[in-house]
């Protein structure tokens, strides 16, 4: 059964004669430990569709089923949804720089409610599983693209959420430690078994998904398994 | 940065909000720390600093008649204007009976007790004047020895001097009386003395509390108010300045509230930050600018103690809720910023 489906999902900005479809009519369903590849040019609407997938937009028209349940942005609750159920990685990091490693990490578990030591307690097992246990009290500003990126996805992985969304998650890294990045998410993926989307530009990251989804012009051309 | 500009604010709005009090207070030093119950002075006349009033000192004999009288001094004052170090200052020379309890209060150096040609004189004035105990002043025309140096008798920058009573009498020309501090026997209403005074030809008797307000109403009037004034465009720059640094403060962080709307962070959290933000940064402007202000009153009060800046802990806490409060309200603007975030800023690189 697939973790996050979208059904007919489209997105207009702007109005009459100026209006501009950036997503149209697009469907499309990602299972349990499958990652997804959103390969497309630029302004192909890539991240139009993930941040609708995420909840962060509200579709023109259609819907985002997330086990089952209705549209997360018209959920009561939509915040706290989002923050159960849907881990971001952004190509930039979007670190809190004031935070260290632990406590980015940390964050979204406080957001939750939990208490500060059992919530930095996650973090910091979540910092040693991926080879960062010396850089516990790091800010941000001291960390290297690499280990950004691995904190980064520490936090989206805390909550253990369902849905895994990444923009362009190694747009920011070289060649070696982007690919080192994109194989600790799917060896995290495919453990933690969540429903992962990733937009990129990157060809060379093909070999990891387990299905591309090719983007233009805000429609779905072309779908395969590498 | 933003903390450093909030502090400057708060140092202007501490410093001369500390300014007003002091006139105020200062202006009624003398007749708090003289302790008498009522002041008699020359019919009409209801204030000490700002009127000359006169009367023989048979009248004040017949004050000590009255029954209920514990003692009436004599106070002989002398308004005016001095040259000493190149400069003036204004003066008001009180003279005084021998052991009058209405004397200087707090003694810095020398005698409290002034005799023949002596003066005690204030501690500002003897800085400004460059001289100690056992130096040598010409007041008035009079060369007097400076036999003490008195602490807190600053009138708002009327510097208070003490002579005995005979020698202000040569510096006024008149053996008359300018005022009569009464001391009331506890157990008799102070009330049934002054109606009793006020029967005595060309006298009246005021309650001291009622002069000295007269003489803070005065005070205020001429040199408070514009300090309030200033004081109060002090505040409202402090406020412009406070609205803008947290906007600034909070456009700054909009990237991070775009993160924290992104991974799902409510309303409480998003508007607690900013409010916080704002809350923090005020109490560290308001700590920082008390640090401040506390710094150029000292210096003032040790370089120049011609005006003094009184930062009471009432005064530094009433003025830390206002400017707290108005900072929170400052806030509103930022708060408003982070509503209009939008999340999806997090996918800009």
């Amino acid at each position: 059964m697939s973790v996050i489906e979208a059904r007919e999902l489209s997105k207009s900005f702007g109005a009459g004669d100026a209006t501009v479809e950036a997503v149209s009519s697009l469907s499309m369903a990602v299972d349990a430990g499958e990652i997804v590849l959103l390969l497309g040019p630029s302004g192909s609407g890539k991240t139009t569709l993930v941040s609708m997938l995420g909840g962060l937009l509200t579709p023109t028209r259609g819907t985002v089923h997330i086990d089952g349940v209705g549209s997360v942005h018209t959920l009561k609750d939509a915040a706290g949804a989002r923050l159960r159920s849907i881990g971001f990685v952004f190509q930039s990091f979007n670190l809190l720089p004031a935070l260290t490693a632990s406590e980015n990490i940390a964050l979204p578990l406080r957001l939750l409610g939990a208490p500060r030591a059992a919530a930095l307690e996650r973090a910091n097992a979540l910092l040693d599983s991926l080879g960062l246990s010396r850089r516990r009290n790091a800010l941000p500003a001291v960390l290297s693209g690499g280990e950004k990126q691995r904190v980064s996805l520490a936090r989206a992985l805390v909550t253990e959420p369902r849905v895994l969304l990444a923009d362009e998650p190694t747009a920011s890294l070289d060649t070696h430690t982007g690919r080192e990045a994109m194989e600790l998410l799917r060896t995290s993926v495919h453990e933690g078994g969540q429903a992962c989307v990733v937009v990129t530009h990157d060809t060379r990251l093909m070999h990891l998904a387990d299905r591309i989804m090719h983007i233009e012009d805000g429609r779905l051309v072309n779908e395969e398994r590498p | 940065m933003s903390a450093s500009a909030l502090a400057v604010a708060a140092m202007i709005v501490l410093f001369l909000e500390g300014i007003s009090r002091w006139l105020t207070v200062s202006s009624t030093a003398y007749l708090d720390h003289s302790g008498a119950a009522l002041v008699v002075s020359e019919k009409g006349i209801e204030d000490l600093l700002f009127a000359q009033s006169a009367f023989p000192a048979e009248a004040l004999a017949r004050v000590r008649q009255i029954p209920g009288v514990r003692a009436a001094e004599p106070v002989v004052a002398v308004n005016g204007i001095v040259g000493v170090a190149n400069t003036h200052l204004p003066v008001y020379l009180v003279g005084l009976a021998p052991r009058a309890e209405s004397g200087p209060w707090e003694l810095v150096a020398g005698s409290a007790q002034p005799g023949g040609n002596e003066v005690v004189v204030d501690r500002g004035f003897a800085i400004i004047a460059n001289v100690g105990v056992g130096g040598s002043i010409t007041l008035f025309g009079h060369a007097l020895r400076v036999a003490g140096i008195s602490n807190g008798t600053n009138a708002a920058g009327d510097f208070f001097l003490f002579t005995p009573l005979d020698l202000a009498q040569l510096v006024a020309g008149t053996q008359t009386i300018s005022y009569g501090l009464v001391y009331v026997d506890s157990r008799v209403p102070a009330s049934r003395v002054a109606a009793a005074i006020d029967n005595i030809p060309g006298v009246e008797a005021l309650p001291r509390s009622v002069v000295a307000s007269n003489d803070a109403a005065t005070i205020s009037s001429s040199f408070g108010q514009p300090v309030q004034i200033l004081a109060v465009v002090a505040l409202i720059a402090g406020v412009l300045i406070a609205g803008i640094v947290l906007y600034t403060a909070t456009v700054e962080h909009a990237r991070d509230y775009a993160v924290l709307k992104a991974l799902g962070a409510g309303r409480l959290v998003l508007y607690g930050s900013a409010l916080l933000q704002s809350v923090v940064l005020s109490l560290c402007g308001v700590l920082l600018g008390w640090g401040l202000a506390a710094a150029v009153a000292a210096v003032i009060n040790t370089w120049y103690p011609v005006i003094a800046s009184d930062l009471d802990l009432d005064l530094v806490v009433r003025l830390a809720g206002i400017i707290i409060g108005v900072n929170l309200l400052a806030a509103l603007l930022p708060v408003r910023h982070v509503r209009r975030i939008d999340p999806q800023e997090v996918f800009k690189a």
